[in-house]
């Protein structure tokens, strides 16, 4: 390539070192870090110099860029190539999570750290073989125990679930409210048969689990 | 003959009454406890005809809304209807607590296959390639839904016949193997013709909840109610955008 004075990076090293280390690295870096790599003054400064890259390749048509997840930056092919990047993993498969592990990985996300008997009231079912996966597939980890009988196990997501799902953070997710509002279409009752979600904290007693 | 097929992660109760609540357009608020309760023990019914292990939670379900039921029946006390709560209340609070993360659920598989269209610089665990993404899966509910509507066709037939009854289900698997060998897909509907006998249709039902599980098998659907494809997963196959051609 030859060179450009018009993209603003040719010469300033700072772009070039987060570029290096983005294209070299395989999770996220934060900016922060990414200052801290390449002596970077701030890490706004980093931001900068992501900004500018992003524009470059933009403006270049390469057929990735950079995208921010987890709290971090990274390289990524576009959406679009999905299918030709595909074919080169076919093969190398690794399932979708199915629905029951989505549900108890969307509880754990909302409610962490939460126990098994917690999910459990909640989903209704038994969700031991459920965790195990969210476990095994790393978007889950044990994070501490809680009060109460036996002392439970509590339950958290971990960065990598970000990562997996393409979130910068958790403010990334709907709201539980706006979830709710989501069904607004219900016929509301004349009287509040339930009444409005105040203070749902479930500190004190856990929800009780059995159906009786 | 006895086989069990266990689902590998069932959906429980509360999925259930939803599905249920959703399909008769029940207000959520106001549920029909009579209604909801005949139609939940009708599904449990179903499930247990085909020995579908079910989970203890679905009993006590069942028990919870018989009781509730009979807490209906019982005649209020006139002047204390502030006190006095409504017997659905509990479980109304714990269908909308878990709709919101089955809502919140749908929300993260929307957010996963949208990062799994792109790739990371170092793919360790690449993604898969999906099969055509035309339709959804199906779930176990609208497979049974699917399953009564066969039952109820011979029953209006009214055809007895007699069938050997030494039809396995790993027969079974072996002809719609052979079926989907010759095709890319085959209509749900389409496995049961020339069947009359109930228990040579669950041996056929068996078989596609077998291989469902076993991955050899993708049932889906353009909407629900629509007719129910069965695929073979990683066949580039689809359905047409109008549905399907009928017959």
């Amino acid at each position: 390539m030859d060179e450009n004075t018009d993209t603003g990076i040719d010469d300033r090293s700072i772009e070039r070192e987060v570029e290096a280390l983005l294209f070299a690295s395989d999770i996220p870096l934060a900016a922060a870090k990414l200052a801290a790599l390449t002596g970077a003054p701030s890490s706004r400064r980093v931001l900068e110099a992501i900004g500018a890259l992003s524009r470059f390749y933009g403006e270049s048509g390469r057929g990735f860029t950079i995208v921010e997840v987890a709290g971090g930056y990274q390289l990524t092919t576009l959406p679009e190539f999905s299918g030709v990047v595909s074919r080169l993993f076919k093969g190398r498969k690794k399932a979708k999570l199915t629905l029951p592990a989505l549900e108890t990985l969307a509880i754990v996300a909302y409610k962490q750290p939460i126990s098994r008997m917690q999910i459990e009231a909640i989903r209704g079912v038994n969700c031991d073989g459920v965790l195990a996966t969210l476990i095994e597939r790393e978007v889950i980890s044990i994070s501490g125990r809680g009060e109460g009988i036996g002392k439970p196990y509590l339950y958290s997501t971990t960065k990598k679930f970000l990562e997996y799902m393409g979130l910068k953070d958790f403010g990334d997710l709907p709201s539980l409210d706006e979830l709710e509002r989501r069904f607004a279409f219900d016929a509301e009752p004349s009287k509040p048969l339930v009444p409005p979600p105040g203070n749902q904290s479930d500190d004190g007693g856990a929800p009780d689990a059995d159906g009786q | 003959m006895t086989y069990q097929v266990r689902l590998v992660q069932f959906e429980g109760p509360l999925d259930l009454l939803l599905h249920l609540i959703r399909r008769d357009k029940i207000n959520i608020y106001d549920i029909p406890i009579s209604h909801i309760t005949r139609e939940y023990l009708g599904y449990i019914e179903i499930m247990q005809e085909l020995e579908l292990e079910v989970a203890g939670e679905f009993f006590v379900m069942a028990a919870t809304l018989m009781r509730i039921k009979s807490q209906m029946l019982l005649p209020r006390h006139e002047g204390f209807e502030e006190e006095e709560a409504d017997p659905r209340e509990e479980l109304v609070r714990n269908l909308l607590e878990y709709r919101k993360f089955k809502e919140a659920a749908h929300h993260l598989a929307s957010k996963e296959e949208d990062r799994r269209k792109v790739f990371p610089r170092t793919a360790a665990t690449p993604p898969a390639e999906e099969p055509a993404d035309e339709g959804f899966e199906v779930s176990l509910y609208d497979l049974l839904e699917a399953l009564q509507s066969v039952f109820k066709n011979i029953n209006q037939q009214a055809v007895y016949h007699v069938v050997p009854d030494s039809v396995t289900v790993e027969q079974k698997i072996e002809a719609i193997r052979a079926t989907l060998a010759r095709r890319s897909e085959v209509l749900f509907t389409e496995l049961f013709i020339g069947e009359f006998a109930k228990i040579e249709i669950i041996v056929t039902f068996l078989a596609i909840l077998e291989m469902i599980k076993l991955g050899e098998l993708v049932a889906r659907q353009m909407s629900h109610a629509a007719d129910i494809w069965l695929y073979k997963p990683g066949v580039d196959s689809y359905i047409d955008a109008n549905g399907s051609p009928n017959g």
